[in-house]
């Protein structure tokens, strides 16, 4: 109900804002005139009032600045007027805004639910991770799933109720068909498949019943502070969002386990730089991309830019890839750096870390109207980056438990992802914008 | 100086206690303006006929501070009658303009300089240096951002910016080509010449370009580049000059440099931050007041002239910062891949055919 009556508001603001930009000059300067004797009343000062003055004066004395103004006006977008009006009340017109609760953050795992008996099946450094997170849960058992021997890998989903998959020879849609026919939820990495190519059949064979129980695993988007960044955006803190930049850069050192050093064309596939989900589940779908991408060399590095136009209006995002040999990065898995940037009418936030910790400030960082704030440890924010496999085992826990929730991501999100990062090696070997 | 607008107390405040130069004659048609600066700079001389300034030989220097579709006129006629000539950005509204103004810097006895005053800003000074250091190794990335809001400045008189209004259905954007100017300036400042651009700019409230997301590579180095630009007319950004969050993140082979703002301050972080070798350095005393951009850039050219040495920016420089500005308004207008050095006049008025049907500027 309050949604209704606050979209009829909304559309009411904007009808009014656009019949003042149709109104005759000369009437409009004497409205202005009356609402500017008004405020001085009311106690307006001066200086408050210089913006309505100048206007009341441009519409006694200058018509066509005044056809400029309207121009400016009746040519753009509701969401635009919208943006800019609800955001000056909100920010600046009253004086500092009382503080939002941003609610607490839902704890990684929940204990609820039948017994998690875990398949996993792969060999991957992220499922290694997660199986360190699954250990800690009291409600899970694990099963290991060999990926070579057809009859064991039977036998083995007869134990199971939830399933781990790291390895492409088992993410084929007759065996996640098999599995989801048993009821039982399966998860996949993203690094499963090497293009849309190979995800559309699995998501076919899975049938409208099972894709609730699929999902697309990427570490990224368990990853508390992301997590939190993308809870901001659904809230509109930021207004209107228009930027999405995301910073991908792979250095040569500071972690124990090296990292693998990027295919010099295919260096999108790389986990380091594969960032298209992030990308996709920050701004949504994306309806135009172009790049810049330069072969990458083990000793010297390289970089890649890609550009892209989402398919919501006025937003535009950006992924920007380097591969730095001698760049030092602590970490306690690999040297990657990543950093994400958006910016929306009313605010912009800072994402500034994920596996690597060359930073040591806050991991979220945000300003919106006047206001500043840090999003970190004091807030309940882990942002340890073994903290995204807790969550992504505690949303499993949660995915088996009787009710079944749906993954974070749908699975058709992966699809979009992965045509993504497609399109753009050809929109770089192509030198064009392409249509996604 | 011709033209004394809302950009000028910048220019006043670095000619004081600088005795290479002085102020000594004023020109602009807006009477009530000039005889407020007469008053405030006390500068005796004024007058609403420029000539009269081209005529004074006791005048050496004329800065051209006008709108920009007047650029050309004004500093072909001071060049002609042998004066040394400082012209504010952007250069000029098209390239021909660009060649007449070049041409006639040739022909004359005096120089031509463009004043874009980023690249004096003291903390890009020093990242530059760090650049030609090797201190973060071979430059990967370099990243541009311009976030433009309305609180958090002193407030601009909406006439100050109506006349660049229709310059936008021109391809002349404020954010890209007027503002971007700065931005387009540093970038090849710092790394070169560019080879090809790409990328979408966007419209909001109908002239203004943003937001947009452009990219594009240079000529003599593998880096590639990029311009951010966003719409957010709510944040609050607290400056001196106006309300802009403005960023450059250099990512290298060894290290990375961040800049952290320019004419505005959005966040309290140093103007400068070097990571290398797993060390942040915070260069925090810099001096990080956008009006020293502005002292150090028009002190510049007195001092070039009395030293016979060259100053930034160069006529021809200015030239293809035009050119890179007008090939990123091109790719984006027509989705396509554009080199600057293919940009011309009449391309530009092909793609924004409405711009140039005889829309009147605002006096």
């Amino acid at each position: 109900m309050k949604d209704r009556l606050m979209g009829l508001l909304a559309r009411w603001m904007v009808k009014l804002v656009r019949a003042l930009a149709r109104m005759p000059d000369a009437r409009l300067a004497r409205l202005l005139s009356a609402l500017e004797r008004l405020l001085r009343l009311l106690g307006g000062r001066g200086e408050d009032l210089v913006a309505l003055i100048e206007l009341k004066e441009l519409a006694q004395s200058d018509p066509e600045g005044m056809t400029l103004l309207r121009n400016l006006v009746l040519e753009s977008r509701d969401g635009q007027i919208l943006a800019m009006l609800g955001g000056t009340l909100k920010h600046h017109a009253f004086g500092k805004p009382p503080g939002k609760d941003l609610g607490a953050l839902q704890p990684a795992v929940r204990g609820r639910g039948r017994l998690l008996r875990l398949g996993i099946a792969g060999d991957h450094y992220d499922l290694d991770l997660l199986r360190r997170a699954y250990r800690t849960l009291d409600r899970c058992q694990d099963v290991a799933v060999p990926a070579g021997d057809a009859a064991e890998s039977e036998s083995a989903l007869e134990r199971v109720n939830g399933l781990e998959i790291s390895s492409p020879s088992l993410a084929t849609r007759e065996f996640v068909h098999r599995s989801l026919s048993r009821g039982m939820a399966v998860s996949l990495h993203y690094t499963c498949f090497h293009g849309p190519e190979e995800l559309q059949p699995v998501l076919q064979a899975a049938g409208r019943n099972g894709r609730e129980r699929l999902r697309i695993f990427h570490p990224v988007l368990y990853y508390p502070p992301v997590v939190r960044l993308k809870s901001l955006l659904d809230q509109g803190r930021l207004g209107e969002v228009c930027s999405i930049r995301i910073r991908a850069t792979l250095g040569g050192a500071g972690s124990r386990r090296p990292a693998e050093v990027p295919h010099p064309e295919r260096y999108l596939d790389h986990p380091a730089f594969d960032q298209f989900l992030l990308m996709t589940f920050l701004g949504g779908c994306v309806e135009k991309v172009t790049a810049y991408l330069n072969p990458m060399n083990p000793e010297r590095g390289g970089q890649g830019l890609v550009n892209c136009k989402f398919a919501c209006p006025g937003r535009y995002g950006l992924l920007e890839c380097a591969y730095a040999p001698g760049l030092y990065v602590p970490s306690d898995h690999f040297p990657h750096d990543l950093e994400v940037e958006v910016a929306g009418t009313d605010g912009v936030a800072w994402l500034t870390r994920g596996m690597g910790t060359r930073t040591q400030s806050a991991p979220l960082r945000v300003r919106v109207g006047r206001k500043a704030f840090s999003i970190g440890v004091e807030s309940g924010l882990e942002s340890d980056w073994s903290s995204a496999y807790s969550s992504a085992a505690g949303e499993m826990l949660r995915m088996v438990a009787p009710g079944g929730v749906r993954p974070l991501l749908a699975p058709e999100e992966g699809l979009s992802a992965y045509r993504l990062r497609e399109r753009a090696y050809e929109a770089s070997r192509r030198r064009e914008v392409l249509a996604v | 100086m011709i033209g004394v607008g809302d950009i000028t107390p910048l220019h006043y405040a670095a000619y004081q206690g600088f005795p290479p130069a002085r102020i000594t004659a004023l020109c602009d048609l807006n009477e009530e303006r000039l005889a407020r600066r007469r008053r405030e700079w006390g500068v005796e001389k004024t007058t609403t006929d420029y000539r009269e300034i081209l005529r004074d030989p006791e005048i050496h220097i004329v800065e051209v501070n006008t709108p920009h579709d007047t650029h050309a006129r004004f500093v072909v006629e001071a060049l002609e009658a042998g004066k040394h000539v400082a012209c504010q950005k952007p250069m000029s509204t098209s390239l021909e303009e660009g060649e007449t103004m070049i041409a006639a810097a040739a022909r004359s006895r005096g120089r031509l300089r463009i004043l874009e005053n980023f690249v004096f800003y003291p903390p890009y000074v020093k990242a530059r240096e760090l650049l030609v250091a090797g201190e973060i190794g071979e430059v990967l990335t370099i990243r541009f951002k311009l976030g433009s809001s309305v609180f958090g400045a002193r407030w601009i008189p909406i006439r100050t910016n109506l006349w660049r209004l229709p310059e936008s259905d021109k391809g002349m954007g404020w954010a890209v080509f007027d503002d971007g100017y700065h931005k387009l300036s540093v970038a090849i400042h710092l790394l070169g010449p560019i080879e090809s651009v790409k990328g979408f700019i966007d419209r909001s409230f109908r002239y203004i370009d943003e937001p947009a997301q452009l990219i594009w590579r240079y000529k003599d180095t593998a880096a590639l580049g990029s311009f951010d630009i966003a719409f957010s007319p709510n944040l609050y950004i607290k400056s001196d000059y106006f309300s802009a969050d403005e960023r450059i993140d250099i990512i290298g082979t060894r290290g990375m440099i961040s800049l952290t703002r320019c004419t505005g301050q959005l966040a309290d972080d140093p103007p400068l931050i070097l990571y290398r070798d797993g060390r942040t350095i915070l260069f925090e005393d810099i001096e990080a007041d956008w009006q020293a951009s502005f002292t150090a850039g028009v002190r510049d050219f007195p001092l070039a002239i009395q030293e016979n040495r060259e100053t930034l920016i160069s006529a021809e420089r200015a030239q293809e910062i035009t050119r890179f500005a007008y090939a990123l308004t091109l790719a984006a207008r027509n989705g396509t891949e554009v080199r600057p050095d293919e940009v011309t006049d009449a391309w530009v008025r092909e793609s924004f055919p409405d711009g140039f049907r005889g829309h009147a500027r605002s006096a």
